[in-house]
């Protein structure tokens, strides 16, 4: 009995998983391309509803026959790793109060360790044929940018945990009852979402891969399943990017009455993505591990540890006497 | 598998890095040998002729109209000005009088293309610096221009539109109907741009004091062009040595003042200005009346020629040898090859990182280098 609720759970919340890339995907590229001055994809199904599903049935059948014959085992080993850790992370994220998968008490740090280990599942993916220029720098860039910005996206997610005095993600919505966290620490909320958006790698500031030249500069040798595991687990990594984010400072589920939670973190999130996406378009790229680590650890670092010096003091003496 | 051979960058002696023709980011195959020290670049030297047509052998032994297609293949951004040089040089030595409204077509033409050249230049800076959405607004504009031009001669790349004596047709009314359209946008559209680039302070800084060509140098490898004034030198082959109509309009010289990446951006947003002003005056001016002479000895030619003009990479020369109306000689003086060379003395000094951006900001046309 167990088993089976446990089951049928895992169903329902994969299931969620899988529509929320189909349109993460279908949104990015319908939105960017609105942004852009193009109409982006039109012509399969209503205003190219399908295009995702053409574009992954045709990885998947192109992959070859003997799969695990033919391809080199490391890139695969890397490719698993990669969408394992992405789901894993994924599963962690309470969407609502009563809709969980697994509650544990050190559910943020768990949840972000695991999305920059599936960014490293990328590093596996060098071979003999992938020793090109355009792949190395490509390869290197995004592991620069996975170790470099990991750095303040922990230390800045550290403000909500002090305020709430928890890592659990549920009292960190919990804590956010009457004023959201973007109230009461700003410079947390622009730190965490703009190292998001560097470790979304499919773009954002710094580049290794551009969706204009419809091609992932560090995955240009792989095909077939390998090509679609690194690529959803991407997808994975920016909703659950994003949905942290909407728990951590926008309040996660909270809202007015008349509407279901679930869906207040839906819409939340889908503003954040948004956001996202027009700061990508806009902002030209960082390049150099120079300017990476000069933003990062000078900029960044400090601007969330500040931050987090305000909150400590906060929680210390302020919190007790206005009873916040 | 294992016996498949790979070039490897490490078999050439005193070079670290080799980037690959086909490296997407340039937008064009050329390779690069690369030396560092302590991630500075101390030596670079540039690998070309993967795009070699054989323009100049290719020509040799054909009549003096017959060449003119092959002619355009020499400059993918803006195939009318080699045309132009082409034919702008049998004219003088032939003393073949041009109509006046073909030259007022050939200007505004000109100007056209050097236009659709910019614009593709800045494409391609914003897609090096990353900026999608100025990419797709460059490209926006740049489809526009282009299918004026292709309006006004059959064919948006190789136009194949400037004869020895004139033009090969008439605009019609709709090319300048649509053309009144289109100006009234571009004042406003590229106003646009020039916020993407100019008042964008991550631009700017990013640009500015990246890649400086000393003024030594470029004397010493003879650059010309935009690439030239940015370094504050007011040399222009429209004024200097004037042909066309030049001279009956008025238009000023951009010109920068270090000769760095924000400098060669800022002349060539200047140069995109100046050209819609040319452009205005030019239909403003152009007179009614026949747009070719036609010349029955064109078979009995013989002699040598040189011409010149401002394209829109720099000054493109040709040297033109013709026997009984045939062409036995061929030679082309390209800007590109220059300014590649510029890049490889610009470059030096500067962090790998930035070898895309500096090489985009000098233009370089390899249709041109390699010919």
């Amino acid at each position: 009995m167990i088993l089976k609720s446990l089951l049928l759970k895992t169903f329902y919340f994969l299931l969620f998983l899988l529509l929320g890339i189909y349109v993460t995907v279908y949104l990015h590229k319908k939105i960017l391309a609105h942004m852009q001055s193009r109409r982006g994809p039109l012509h399969t199904g209503f205003h190219g509803i399908l295009q995702t599903l053409s574009q992954t049935l045709k990885l998947l059948l192109k992959s070859p026959k003997n799969f695990l014959k033919s391809q080199n085992l490391v890139i695969t080993i890397g490719a698993i790793i990669s969408i394992t850790f992405a789901i894993a992370a994924f599963l962690l994220i309470p969407l609502t109060g009563e809709i969980f998968f697994i509650n544990v008490e050190i559910s943020l740090p768990l949840c972000i360790c695991f999305i920059v280990i599936s960014n490293t599942g990328t590093f596996l993916s060098i071979d003999r044929t992938g020793l090109n220029t355009n792949k190395i720098l490509g390869l290197l860039d995004r592991i620069s940018t996975t170790i470099v910005f990991s750095v303040p996206l922990f230390i800045s997610s550290l403000g909500p945990v002090t305020f709430a005095s928890s890592f659990n993600l549920f009292e960190i919505v919990k804590s956010q009852g009457r004023f959201y966290n973007i109230i009461y620490q700003p410079l947390s909320m622009i730190v965490f979402s703009v190292t998001c958006l560097l470790l979304w790698q499919r773009l954002s500031l710094d580049v290794p891969s551009k969706n204009t030249y419809l091609n992932i500069d560090y995955l240009s040798t792989q095909t077939g399943l390998n090509l679609l595991m690194f690529s959803i687990s991407e997808y994975i990594n920016i909703l659950s990017l994003s949905l942290l984010a909407t728990l951590l400072f926008f309040g996660g589920w909270n809202g007015p009455g008349f509407l279901h939670p679930i869906i207040w973190t839906i819409i939340k999130t889908f503003i954040l993505q948004v956001m996202f996406l027009f700061l990508y378009t806009v902002i030209p790229k960082i390049k150099g591990i120079k300017r990476k680590i000069n933003i990062s650890l000078a900029f960044l670092s400090s601007l969330s540890l500040l931050n987090l010096l305000i909150v400590i003091f906060v929680v210390l003496y302020l919190k007790p006497i206005f009873n916040l | 598998m294992e016996n498949r051979k790979i070039k490897d960058y490490e078999e050439i002696e005193g070079y670290d890095i080799y980037i690959e023709p086909q490296f997407r980011p340039f937008g064009f195959p050329v390779g690069l040998y690369i030396a560092l020290k302590d991630g500075v670049i101390i030596n670079i030297k540039p690998e070309f002729g993967y795009l070699t047509t054989g323009v100049e052998k290719v020509v040799e032994g054909m009549e003096i109209d017959k060449a003119i297609p092959f002619i355009d293949r020499v400059d993918s951004s803006s195939a009318i000005s080699p045309e132009l040089t082409y034919c702008i040089g049998l004219e003088k030595t032939f003393k073949i009088d041009v109509p006046l409204r073909a030259k007022f077509i050939r200007t505004a033409l000109c100007e056209l293309s050097r236009i659709s050249s910019h614009l593709l230049w800045l494409t391609r800076l914003a897609n090096v610096l990353g900026i999608n959405n100025a990419l797709h607004y460059c490209l926006r504009e740049r489809e526009e221009v282009l299918h004026l031009i292709e309006l006004a001669t059959g064919s948006r790349l190789t136009p194949n539109f400037i004869r020895v004596g004139g033009v090969a047709s008439n605009l019609s009314p709709r090319f300048i109907e649509e053309f009144r359209k289109f100006f009234r946008s571009f004042r406003k559209n590229f106003n646009m741009l020039k916020t993407f680039f100019l008042e964008n302070e991550l631009v700017v800084n990013r640009l500015n004091n990246l890649g400086v060509l000393i003024e030594e140098d470029a004397k010493n490898l003879a650059i010309t062009g935009p690439n030239l004034r940015a370094l504050g030198i007011k040399k222009d082959v429209r004024i200097d040595d004037t042909y066309g109509i030049y001279d009956e309009i008025s238009f000023k010289i951009p010109v920068g003042e270090k000769g760095d990446s924000l400098d060669r951006c800022i002349v060539r947003m200047g140069e995109i200005e100046q050209s819609t002003s040319i452009i205005s005056q030019a239909f403003y001016k152009m007179p009614e009346g026949e747009i070719r002479t036609y010349t029955e000895d064109i078979n009995q030619f013989s002699g040598n020629t040189r011409s010149h003009i401002e394209c829109p990479h720099g000054e493109l020369a040709m040297e033109i040898s013709i026997d009984e109306g045939k062409i036995t000689k061929l030679r082309i003086k390209s800007p590109s090859y220059n300014n590649l060379l510029a890049f490889s003395r610009a470059v030096l000094g500067e962090s790998v990182e930035d070898v895309e951006v500096i090489l985009t900001s000098f233009d370089i046309c390899v249709c041109e280098v390699d010919k």
